[in-house]
Parts: C-alpha cells; sequence; structure tokens
C-alpha cells in the first residue's frame, strides 16, 4: 500500500519528520502475546496492576534439621519385656531408661505377717482372709476408698481374687499360696461373673455345666482358689456347687467407715509393735495420729451431711429466717438496753423540774419494775420523789428478787421524801454499791454518761445505778436470780437518791429568737406529744408565751416525753409479761415457788400501775 | 515432647457404639472413620455355595456363621475362610470350648455407611450390640474388619489396640474381644477402657459423673479417679431411638407416612400440610431395613426442628417461640411448633411425654433424677465433686438448649452441690467423647505400662484383661 512517502519519493521530495512518530507507532509486538491481546492492551497503559506475588519467605532456621527414628523400646515399669516403638531423636542414646519410667510409683503398704495377725491384730468381725483380701484391695487401688469400698465384696468373686492376686503378685503376705496357684492355673480358669450375668442367667448356667463337663484342671482350680475362702464360705469338691453356694451367699459389703477403721486401727497397733524403739518416739507419736481414725465421730459428721444436704428449699428458708431473727434480737437487746439507759437519763432531767406527784412515783415504779424484770438488776430511780421505806408489801418482792449482789434492789414507791432517811439510804447504797463496782471495774467507765448531772456528794451511787442497768441488761435476764446473799441486806440499802440537780442555762453567744429557748422536742415524737396536747386540751404553742408560761411548757413538754417513752416501756413489759406468763402456764404450776412467781407479779403491779397512769391520760 | 507427657506409639483406637463406631489412630483430636455400627446381612440359597465362594470380591464377605441358639457364650470367634488372606489365622485358644450344634448359614455382611444403606432387597439390617453389649460377634467381626482393614487399612500386627466398653460389660465379652484382639488379628498389645473414664479422661477430669444418652440406652456413671463406681452406675434404655420411635408415632397419629429416600422415584412441591405428590418406587425390601431408613429422616428431623425447654415445659411459653419447617422425602412439609419441644421433653419427664409406653418403658425416670440417683448411691463426701463434674456426652445430648435444660433441672432438685456441667460444644467432642479419651489416654508415655502385651496373653490367657483392665 502506498504511503505518503511512497509518493513523496515519486515526487523526489523531503521526507516529512512523521517519520519519527511512525516509528514509535509500529513498536514490535512482543513474542508470546496473541494479535488480539496485543491489540486491546498495545501500547496502552494496561489497567490491570501486574504485581508480582510475593511468596512468604522460605523459613530460615540456620540448624539443619533433627532426624528422628522410628525405635522400638522397652519400658522397665513393666514385668514382660513387651516392646513398642516410637519416633525418638537420631542423636539420643538408644538405650537410655524410658523416660516415663520414673512415673511409676505405688504407695507403701504396711504389710503384716499370719503370726503378728494372730498374736496382735484379731477381731470378732474379721477373719485374716478378709483382712488380707482388705489389704490386696488396698494395694490394688493405692488407698483410693471410695473405689474400695465400691468393690469390696466378700467373700469375692473368684475371678476378682484373682485378679487382685494377680495384681499383687507375691508381695502379699498371707495369701502367697493361693495368689501362686491361681496364678499357674488361672489361664484355663473360667470366668463365671454369676451376678453379672442378671441379664443372662440362662447363659451363665450353661457354663457352669460346660466347667464341670470340660476339663479337671479348672474345676481344680476352683477349688484352690475358694479354699482361702474357708473360713467364712463353705466349699465343696467341684467348681460349680462352690459357685452355686456363692452364689446363694449373699456377698457382704462394709461401710467406709469399718474398712478404714479396721485398716488404719491395724496400722496403729502395726506401728506401735514395730516402733518399739525410744529414739524413734517423737516420729513414732507422728505417726500414730496421721494414723488416727474415730469411727464412731465419721458415721456422725456423714449423718449430720446427710441431713444438712438434704434440707428441703422450705426448710433452708425458714433456717435462714431463724437466723435473721436471731441476729435481729441480738441487736435489738443492744437497743433496748440503750433505750433503757436513756430512759434514765431522761428521769434525771425530768426532776430537775420539781417534785413529781404521783405520777412520777408511778414512773418510779414502773421503771423499777422494769428493773425488777432483770435478774441482779436493781434500778436506782434517783428521783427526789421516791423514798424507800423496805415496807412488808413490798418485802416479798424484794426477797424473791433478793441477792442482788449487784446492786441495791430498785425501790417500791414511798410517798413524801423523807430527806433524811433518803441520805442514809443513799449511804448505805454507796457503801454496797462501792462494793459491787469494786468487783465489776470495768463498768465504772460507762458510769459517768448515766450521771452527768449528779452532783458530787455521793459519787458512787450512780456508779451503782449504772452498775444494775449494765446487770439488767446482762444475757441472762429475766430469769429469777439464785438468792445467794440472802434477803436482809439488799432491803437495807434499796434507793439511792441523788440530790435536785439544777440545769445550767444555756448561753448562745450572740442575738437569739426566744423560741430558741424552748426544748426542743425529736421530731420523731413530736407527733404524739402534739397530740397528746391535744388530749389535754393545750394549744400546740402557748398564746401568751411569757417566761413563766414557757417554764411551765417547757415541764408539760418534757413530761409528756416522758410520759410516752414509759408508756413504750410498758407496752414492752406488758408484752414481756404476756411471754412469762405463757411460760409459767406452759412450765405448769410445779415450778411456781416464790423465785420465779414473783418477778410477774411484780411486774404486774408496775403495769397495774402504768394503766393507771394511762387512765389518766387516756392516751 | 515431655512437657505433655505424650509417647506417640502408633496405637489404633476404637469405639463400638450402639449407632456408630469410630476407629482412628491415638493421638489425633477426630476419628479417622466413622460408620454405622449396624450391619447388613443377606441370605444366600444353599445351593449357591460353590458358585460364590468362587466369586467372592472384596467388599462382601463369605461367612461360614456358628449359629448356637442365640446363646453368646458359645459362639466364640468364627472361622473365617475364603477371604481371610490378608489376616494370619490363628489355631482357637484351647480355652474354648467348640459349639456342638452348628448350622452353617451362607451369607454376605455389608459393612459401612455407603453399603448398608444401599437398597437389597433381601438385606437384614442388624446391630451387634445390646444394651451395650456385644450379643452378635460375626457381625462385629465384620466391624472389625471394616474399621481396620477396610478403613483404616492398616497391619494390625503393628499397632496396638484400645477399646472402650460399656461401664457394666461383663467378663466373658471382655475376654472375647481380648481373644479377638490376639488370636485373630494379631495385635502386639491390647487394652479395653471404660468408657465413662475415657469420656472423663477427654473432658480433662479425673473424677466425673459421665451422662451418656445415645441412640439406645442412657447411663449415669460415677468416675472416681479413673475408676468406675459400679454401685453408681444408672441406666435405662431411653435414648435417641425411642425419642424417634415417638415422633414415628406423632406422623402416623397424624396419619403421614414416612416415606425414605429409597422409595421415592418422582415428587413434586406441595403446600404446606397437603398430602404428598409423589411416584413411589417398587422396591421391596426387608422391614429391618425400611426401619433404619425411616430412623434416618426422624434422625434428621430430630436434628434440624426438636428443641429443648430451657426450663420448665410450658405449652404457653412454647407456642410463642417461632416454628420450624421441615419437609418429609416425599415433599410432605410442616411447620412444628409445641410438637418439636414435645419430643425431647421425654429425656426430662418420660412419664408424661411418653406416649403409649411399653411395660419397660413405664418405669422410666426423668434424665435429673437419673443422675441424682447415681450421685447418692456414692459416698456423700465424694458427692459435692461429682455434681461440680458432670461430663455430658453422647449423640442425644445434642438437642439445642439440653445443657442448660439439664443444669436448671439439677439446681431444682433440693441440696446443697453447687452444679458444673461440662458439656463440649464441639458436636465430634460430644459424639465422641470416649473415642477421644482414648485417643489421649493411648498417647501418654505413662500409659504403656498398662497394656496387656501378647506374651502376657499366651501367659495368662484371656483371663488377664479382667485383671489388667479394672
Amino acid at each position: 500500500m502506498a504511503t505518503g512517502n511512497d509518493v513523496r519519493e515519486i515526487f523526489q521530495l523531503k521526507a516529512s519528520d512523521q517519520q519519527v512518530r511512525r516509528v514509535q507507532k509500529t513498536e514490535r509486538k512482543p513474542d508470546g502475546i496473541s494479535r488480539e491481546l496485543y491489540g486491546l492492551i498495545g501500547n496502552n497503559v494496561s489497567t490491570v496492576a501486574f504485581n508480582n506475588p510475593t511468596y512468604k519467605p522460605k523459613l530460615n532456621v540456620p540448624k539443619k534439621a533433627v532426624n528422628w527414628t522410628w525405635r522400638p523400646f522397652v519400658n522397665p515399669s513393666r514385668d514382660d519385656d513387651m516392646i513398642l516403638h516410637h519416633w525418638e531423636k537420631t542423636r539420643t542414646d538408644p538405650n537410655e531408661e524410658y523416660r516415663f519410667y520414673k512415673f511409676n510409683k505405688s504407695i507403701n503398704l504396711i504389710g503384716f505377717s499370719p503370726e503378728e495377725y494372730a498374736s496382735h491384730l484379731k477381731d470378732p468381725d474379721w477373719t485374716l482372709e478378709e483382712t488380707s483380701y482388705l489389704w490386696d484391695l488396698c494395694r490394688r487401688f493405692d488407698l483410693r476408698w471410695v473405689v474400695i469400698q465400691d468393690r469390696y465384696e466378700w467373700p469375692p468373686q473368684e475371678a476378682d481374687r484373682m485378679a487382685l492376686q494377680y495384681y499383687n503378685g507375691n508381695n502379699l503376705v498371707i495369701s502367697e499360696n493361693g495368689g501362686a496357684d491361681a496364678k499357674k492355673e488361672g489361664e484355663d480358669t473360667p470366668m463365671k461373673d454369676v451376678t453379672a450375668g442378671a441379664s443372662d442367667s440362662g447363659e451363665s448356667s450353661v457354663k457352669v455345666i460346660t466347667t464341670s463337663a470340660g476339663g479337671d484342671t479348672s474345676a481344680q482350680a476352683g477349688v484352690v482358689t475358694t479354699a482361702p475362702a474357708s473360713g467364712s464360705m463353705p466349699t465343696d469338691s467341684t467348681a460349680s456347687t462352690s459357685k452355686a453356694v456363692a452364689t446363694i451367699t449373699p456377698a457382704k459389703t462394709r461401710s467406709m467407715e469399718d474398712l478404714k477403721h479396721r485398716y488404719y486401727a491395724i496400722n496403729r497397733i502395726l506401728t506401735k509393735i514395730r516402733m518399739s524403739d525410744a529414739s524413734q518416739a517423737v516420729e513414732k507419736a507422728q505417726l500414730l495420729s496421721s494414723m488416727a481414725y474415730d469411727k464412731t465421730r465419721e458415721i456422725e459428721r456423714k449423718k449430720n451431711l446427710e441431713i444438712l444436704n438434704t434440707r428441703t428449699p422450705e426448710q433452708i428458708e425458714e433456717e435462714e429466717a431463724l437466723y435473721l431473727e436471731a441476729r435481729r434480737i441480738d441487736q435489738n437487746e443492744k437497743k433496748i438496753t440503750r433505750e433503757r439507759e436513756n430512759l434514765l437519763r431522761l428521769l434525771n432531767t425530768r426532776d430537775i423540774y420539781g417534785p413529781g406527784g404521783p405520777t412520777s412515783a408511778g414512773l418510779a415504779g414502773q421503771v423499777g419494775v422494769a428493773g425488777v424484770g432483770g435478774p441482779g438488776s436493781g434500778i436506782i430511780i434517783p428521783s427526789n420523789s421516791i423514798t424507800i421505806p423496805s415496807s412488808s408489801p413490798s418485802a416479798s418482792g424484794v426477797a424473791a428478787n433478793g441477792g442482788n449482789a449487784n446492786g441495791p434492789l430498785s425501790p417500791s414507791v414511798g410517798k413524801g421524801g423523807a430527806a433524811a432517811a433518803a441520805a442514809a439510804a443513799a449511804a448505805a447504797a454507796a457503801a454496797s454499791a462501792g462494793a459491787a463496782a469494786g468487783s465489776t471495774p470495768k463498768k465504772r467507765k460507762k458510769a459517768p454518761k448515766g450521771s452527768v448531772d449528779s452532783a458530787p456528794p455521793t459519787p458512787t451511787a450512780p456508779t451503782a445505778g449504772a452498775n444494775a442497768i449494765k446487770g439488767s441488761s446482762s444475757s441472762n435476764h429475766r430469769r429469777p436470780s439464785n438468792a445467794s446473799d440472802g434477803p436482809g441486806g439488799p432491803s437495807t440499802a434499796s434507793a439511792i437518791l441523788p440530790p435536785p440537780v439544777v440545769k445550767k442555762e444555756k448561753l448562745t453567744p450572740g442575738a437569739y429568737l426566744r423560741s430558741q429557748k424552748m426544748t426542743p422536742i425529736v421530731s420523731t415524737k413530736q407527733q404524739r406529744v402534739q397530740s397528746a396536747l391535744v388530749t389535754l386540751g393545750l394549744p400546740f404553742k402557748p398564746a401568751m408565751p411569757t417566761a413563766t408560761v414557757m417554764a411551765k411548757w417547757d415541764q408539760v413538754q418534757s413530761n409528756i416525753v416522758t410520759l410516752l417513752d414509759i408508756k413504750k416501756q410498758a407496752d414492752k413489759l406488758e408484752s414481756d409479761l404476756k411471754v412469762l406468763k405463757m411460760r409459767r402456764g406452759s412450765v405448769g404450776g410445779g415450778s411456781g415457788g416464790g423465785g420465779s412467781s414473783s418477778p410477774s407479779s411484780a411486774l404486774a403491779t408496775g403495769v397495774a400501775q402504768k394503766e393507771e397512769e394511762k387512765g389518766e391520760l387516756n392516751i | 515432647m515431655g512437657t505433655y507427657g505424650g509417647d506417640e506409639v502408633a496405637a489404633l483406637v476404637l469405639s463400638v457404639g450402639h449407632t456408630w463406631t469410630q476407629a482412628g489412630y491415638a493421638g489425633e483430636d477426630t476419628p479417622k472413620s466413622i460408620f454405622p455400627t449396624s450391619v447388613g446381612w443377606v441370605d444366600l440359597p444353599a445351593e449357591a455355595d460353590q458358585g460364590d465362594d468362587a466369586d467372592n470380591s472384596e467388599d462382601t464377605q463369605m461367612q461360614d456363621v456358628t449359629q448356637a441358639g442365640g446363646a453368646a457364650s458359645d459362639n466364640h470367634i468364627s472361622k473365617k475362610d475364603a477371604d481371610g488372606g490378608d489376616v494370619p489365622l490363628q489355631p482357637v485358644g484351647a480355652g474354648v470350648v467348640p459349639s456342638k450344634k452348628k448350622i452353617t448359614k451362607r451369607g454376605k455382611y455389608y459393612v459401612g455407611d455407603g453399603e448398608i444403606s444401599c437398597w437389597r432387597p433381601d438385606m437384614e439390617i442388624k446391630s451387634p450390640m445390646k444394651d451395650g453389649l456385644i450379643e452378635d460377634w460375626d457381625a462385629l467381626e465384620q466391624i472389625w474388619d471394616h474399621a481396620f482393614l477396610k478403613r483404616l487399612r492398616c497391619d494390625p500386627t503393628e499397632h496396638p489396640l484400645i477399646i472402650t466398653e460399656s461401664a457394666w460389660n461383663t467378663r466373658e465379652i471382655r475376654e472375647k474381644l481380648t481373644e479377638l484382639a490376639f488370636e485373630k488379628y494379631n495385635f502386639p498389645a491390647f487394652f479395653v477402657a471404660k468408657d465413662a473414664v475415657m469420656t472423663a479422661f477427654a473432658a480433662g477430669r479425673p473424677h466425673a459423673l459421665v451422662v451418656d444418652s445415645g441412640g439406645d440406652m442412657t447411663s449415669v456413671v460415677p468416675v472416681y479417679d479413673g475408676y468406675v463406681l459400679r454401685k453408681g452406675i444408672m441406666r435405662q434404655a431411653l435414648g435417641g431411638d425411642v425419642l424417634s420411635d415417638q415422633v414415628l408415632q406423632q406422623f402416623k397419629a397424624n396419619d403421614v407416612e414416612v416415606t425414605p429416600q429409597y422409595l421415592i422415584a418422582k415428587k413434586s412441591p406441595v403446600v404446606v400440610g397437603q398430602k404428598p405428590n409423589v411416584v413411589l418406587r417398587d422396591r421391596p425390601a426387608t422391614p429391618s431395613f425400611h426401619k433404619m431408613m425411616q430412623m434416618r429422616v426422624l434422625h434428621d428431623f430430630k436434628e434440624s426442628v426438636c428443641q429443648v425447654a430451657e426450663s420448665t415445659y410450658n405449652e404457653q411459653n412454647i407456642n410463642t417461640r417461632p416454628q420450624k419447617p421441615f419437609e418429609l422425602p416425599d415433599g410432605y412439609n410442616f411447620n412444628f411448633g409445641a410438637d418439636r419441644f414435645k419430643v425431647p421433653e421425654i429425656m426430662f419427664n418420660p412419664k408424661e411425654f411418653l406416649k403409649n409406653p411399653t411395660p419397660e418403658q413405664e418405669n422410666f425416670v426423668g434424665l435429673p433424677k437419673l443422675i441424682f440417683n447415681s450421685a447418692q448411691s456414692c459416698d456423700i463426701d465424694f458427692r459435692p465433686t461429682l455434681f461440680g463434674n458432670v461430663v455430658l456426652t453422647g449423640g442425644n445430648t445434642l438437642f439445642p438448649g439440653f445443657g442448660d435444660r439439664l443444669h436448671w433441672e439439677l439446681n431444682s432438685i433440693p441440696h446443697s452441690y453447687k452444679v458444673k456441667l461440662h458439656a463440649p460444644g464441639n458436636t465430634v467432642e460430644r459424639k465422641c467423647g470416649s473415642w477421644l479419651g482414648g485417643s489421649i489416654m493411648a498417647s501418654l508415655g505413662t500409659f504403656h505400662q498398662l497394656w496387656i502385651s501378647r506374651k502376657e496373653y499366651d501367659e495368662t490367657g484371656s483371663s488377664i484383661v479382667n485383671k489388667k483392665c479394672v
């Protein structure tokens, strides 16, 4: 085909510079690519990126590969020289001892000879054969008691016995002969598993027949191996009959405790016999203590464990509830004690407002009763209005509660304070209380709390009071105390009357509202105080708050608070009384002696007094 | 190598269960070969004897079968003729009494999944196992042959063999197995291990309460430090087959025929719940074959549809669960709701959910009760350990939710133990638990002292197995 160049040549024109481009265009197609493909991709830049695949770099280990050889080896743990093969590094020594030989360990069981058995180890419940059977099992199962107990069956099935003897080899002292025989003849001895053949009993009976018909050797083997069991099992001349006997006699099993007991007992005896040397005394004692086994305790333990594990969910729930209840009571006890202390403190403060009328007398009696409720618990009522003529009506109660070594008895109520008598009584009380305090020095610490505002003249009295309170909170309260001191002593010094305490007026710095001087009432009690005020026909706030009115007002309010507290106390006591009554009812009249009955009677009087008071206020 | 204590001696591990046989090499994590334990058997007419002997192929085997009235004790290893080529025959041991009456039967055995699921007019299907015990020794030999020669294709004289057995296996059977291994196959060493112990071993637990729910049976076996506690073995014949049977009954009650695949020539899709539109093949088969094929369909049904309620069975709750569709081979399909929960519920509450029970089945108890009873029969000090190591194994436990439910049930029985359930999530591990344990154990260096060697067998006889394998 003629091109532009040919034309130019013909016309002898100069060749154009197009030539250069043309050369570029006619780049030779590389070999190996078809024309069509080259036409497609040609000079163009290919859209597909050609990346040479990057292979994972070859593992470059400087060491040469280790050679391994398939090699026979003998395991020295085995009795026979069985040869197995395994792969081993070629460079290791082929004659090296088998690597796992060192793991072949067995336990050391203290053996015994028949002579030793005869002289030391006899037990009416065990025979020599059975004991040695137990020893076989112990050795076979390395003292895994769970397994031993599971497999224990006396007399053992023939096959079991032989298996054991085979395993234990000749190191067993007692049944050496039997074991050897079994080993010799065991080859042809039929294994009859009579109990295991429960599903195919027909088959086993067939088997017995074939055995007896079969050969003399097997029959002999049967006799030989059953011979050691002759002590407890009748042997017969033919294997089949002895087998039959074995099936009829129920196999005896023993509990794990039995087995362990026997094992440890024998071990203890053997240790004692064999370690008679004095130099080994310490070691011996250690060994013996490690072998201690208390069978009855173990049985008891397992029984209890069983009970523990078979509780129904309801029982567990109930137990938990009871536990919670017990804890609550425990905690409440502290709380009650604290409340009582508070109450007493309250009574202390109340008294600054002057003489209590019959109400306060009732109060005192009430508190006294609270004290009487506990043993050895005289509660001292530091109240002006109360004196203690240990008169005959209260004497019974005092006597009944008597013997309060810890403190003077609480008072019965007397009206009209005779100061002198009170002082004398206080002195006496101080004496006895001092003794009491001396006997319980720890409690002294508490005393000041209870007597913050008490005056110095009778410092021991509040201490005694605190003591008494403590006594009331002691764990064994509500039980009549044992009248060890006799009734006389305490009744003489039965009350302490601290002198009236003057409340110090707080001086608030700076300006203040007069209402701040009002004694604040605890917010929880406010509601009830107000309702009490309503019943008394009083307004919540005094209409004319003069100083005198406010003083009275304060007094009324604090009286109400005290009253409410006491009412609470009374309610508690009432319920206590109910419980006591119920208890007395259940105990019966027989035990209703002076000691047990009088606290409740005293309580009753207290409650009665309380009720009087209630009646007054209609709360 | 020393750190993990392994020492491979190229041992073979064989585990013949009721449904599946697993065979492989020790030290591997999965059996090389898993095939059904059931074998096919075709009677051959007596006159065809001579001709058949000649053209005996490799796949089918010709046998002189000793039949002795069904008594397993009397028929021992049968003599092999014809094709015993690559297996050197040993004279039968002196201790074995030859049976007197002998009925010679000619027939062909078919072993392996492909062989037995292939339709043949007169092929009977039978399993050598019953109640976890070996009943049909000829069939068992076929299975061993198939496993070692066809599947693993190894020379038995070169490898030690470890097999698993049920915890309640009898002495006679173990002795026969030993005889079989040494006399017929010439293994250099042999060991029999309890499957429960092996399962515990595979789970890495020396103490365990092994709950094995398989095809024909559910068993609970306490294991203490590698020893089975015989007094605690609890078992009942409530397994996957019973469940399949129940499904079949359910279908029948709804007037649905379960037609296995081998009968179907042509089918076309139908609407949900409608009668199938199917053309059947004319393939007369034995009832046992038909049953097996039906069971496969039902097995498929159980696998793809059934589920266990996580806590108690609550009909209202169940009805809110999504339904699952399932299509039978003939095209019939349906959405299954509550029914799919009812089937596995039998395992937990057989009294209520097992329909038309046989007298034997009426005494079945729920699995939790079975477990509890088993633990109760052990020493009280050992019980907390047992409850803390409950190991779940067997194909029948693979229903979704089975483990959760069992855990829930075990906790709701009053006791004060802490229950810990070990159920491997891996399906293979759950199905082949005992094989796996055998595989681990036989590759341990410390195990090699326990083998029964050829020499020991020659010295003591087959009773050695009862002495060495406890």
